[in-house]
């Protein structure tokens, strides 16, 4: 019995040890982890304080992709959800506003639609946002106008995902649209495996 | 959820139970193995042995209840929902004098849904138990909801939260009984091919039975690859 359970206890250990080196060739995996609001680059943390005047609730992250670092600041402003990205310097990406797609206007719904459904024989939106970046204005500039929500000037997508299949595919899908409802870019959204819930 | 109040929850959903029964309740060790793969995006396959240590008989040679190799299959009629099935065969008391085995097959259906990176799945199982002694059918429901402890993503190196309730009533032509299963569980997520969790499970059994409930607690180490 007592070399069973050697074997049993030893296992776990030679799968872990071996894991170490497995785990070190997924760095270039995004990787996302809250950090605390004193950790955001300053540059950032004034832009939102200057805007949003100490949000009451909002969460910080680090994201890296093993060769690009950027900052996430989430929070809720006039009833949406709001995610807005900074690289390392602290200068603005873009800002996430998360919408439902009713919110959009009616022929650019068409236009969605009518794109998703010839890709795809059955699917259901799941999430959907209006991301803002800019065309040349500096970054205080885009956030003043995303406030006032005067858009022009502001370059606008739609980040749409959606779960789907058709005959070759399966799964879930982030489609990213133009303003006026052309697909930019396509891809699947891997997901964990199932093995410990299915 | 705060780390350190997750982690205090934990503590007591284990401890607590662990406590009150563990004078009468049966102990079990479970350590799993586990192996999956997809051929496509709609079909995958799953591989595992299973072990049943009793904790108890843990210096004699009943220590091991139960040996199971098992195989499922799914395939994926939309993004959330699986249809599979597969066989388990089941060892008994390997090491003991007049062990037993068991057959068992099963038909299962899942419904998934996702809020972020957290997961919510529904299962409900058929079961066909052939036994070296009887012949018994299952059928099982199970809720199962995971959740990262870091952040709204589960990134590779960040450890997540698994809770679970199964219901279940067995019968056969001359009886029927139920069990409840109830657990808890503290999982590393290594990378998107290897994860490994620490488990407590808490079993109500024989809720028909005229000798009365009983109980088991079953700590489960489960290893899972993914190709």
């Amino acid at each position: 019995m007592k070399t069973y359970y050697q074997i049993l206890l030893l296992l776990p250990v030679l799968i872990l040890s071996s894991t170490r080196f497995g785990a070190a060739q997924h760095t270039k995996n995004e990787v996302e982890k809250s950090i605390d609001r004193d950790a955001m680059p300053a540059r950032a943390l004034s832009l939102i304080n200057q805007f949003w005047k100490e949000p009451k609730k909002a969460d910080f992250y680090r994201q890296s992709d093993g060769e690009m670092i950027s900052y996430e600041v989430k929070l809720n402003w006039e009833d949406h959800p709001y995610s807005i990205e900074f690289d390392a310097s602290g200068s603005l990406i873009d800002v996430e506003q998360l919408i439902e797609f009713e919110e959009l206007p009616h022929a650019l719904r068409n236009t969605i639609t009518e794109e998703i459904n010839n890709q795809y024989t059955t699917f259901r939106l799941t999430r959907v946002q209006r991301q803002f970046s800019a065309f040349e204005n500096d970054d205080d500039e885009v956030l003043k106008k995303i406030l006032e929500e005067d858009f022009e000037d502001l370059l606008i997508r739609y980040e749409i995902e959606i779960d789907g299949h058709n005959k070759t595919e399966l799964g879930s899908f982030e489609m990213l649209f133009d303003e006026n409802g052309n697909l930019i870019q396509k891809r699947k959204i891997v997901r964990r495996s199932l093995d410990n819930i299915w | 959820m705060d780390f350190m109040k997750c982690k205090a929850l934990l503590a007591v959903a284990i401890l607590y139970p662990v406590c009150a029964f563990s004078q009468q309740a049966d102990l079990i060790w479970n350590p799993e193995l586990s192996y999956s793969w997809k051929s496509s995006d709609r079909l995958g396959f799953n591989t595992k042995l299973s072990v049943f240590n009793s904790i108890r008989d843990f210096d004699n040679e009943a220590a091991i209840r139960y040996i199971e190799p098992q195989f499922t299959f799914s395939y994926g009629l939309s993004a959330g929902t699986k249809i599979g099935g597969g066989y388990y065969y089941r060892l008994s008391t390997p090491m003991v004098d007049g062990y037993q085995y068991e057959h068992r097959f099963l038909q299962q259906v899942g419904f998934i849904s996702y809020l972020g990176d957290r997961r919510l799945a529904h299962r409900l199982r058929l079961e066909q138990r052939v036994r070296s002694s009887s012949y018994q059918n299952r059928l099982r429901y199970r809720l199962s909801y995971d959740f990262p402890l870091e952040g709204e993503k589960l990134d590779p190196g960040e450890k997540y939260l698994i809770v679970k309730d199964e219901m279940m009533t067995a019968f056969n032509k001359d009886e029927a009984d139920a069990e409840n299963r109830a657990s808890v569980g503290l999982g590393w997520y290594f990378n998107s091919k290897q994860k490994f969790e620490v488990g407590l499970q808490y079993r109500t059994q024989d809720v028909f039975s005229d000798g009365g409930i009983s109980h088991l607690f079953l700590v489960s180490t489960s290893y899972y690859l993914n190709r």
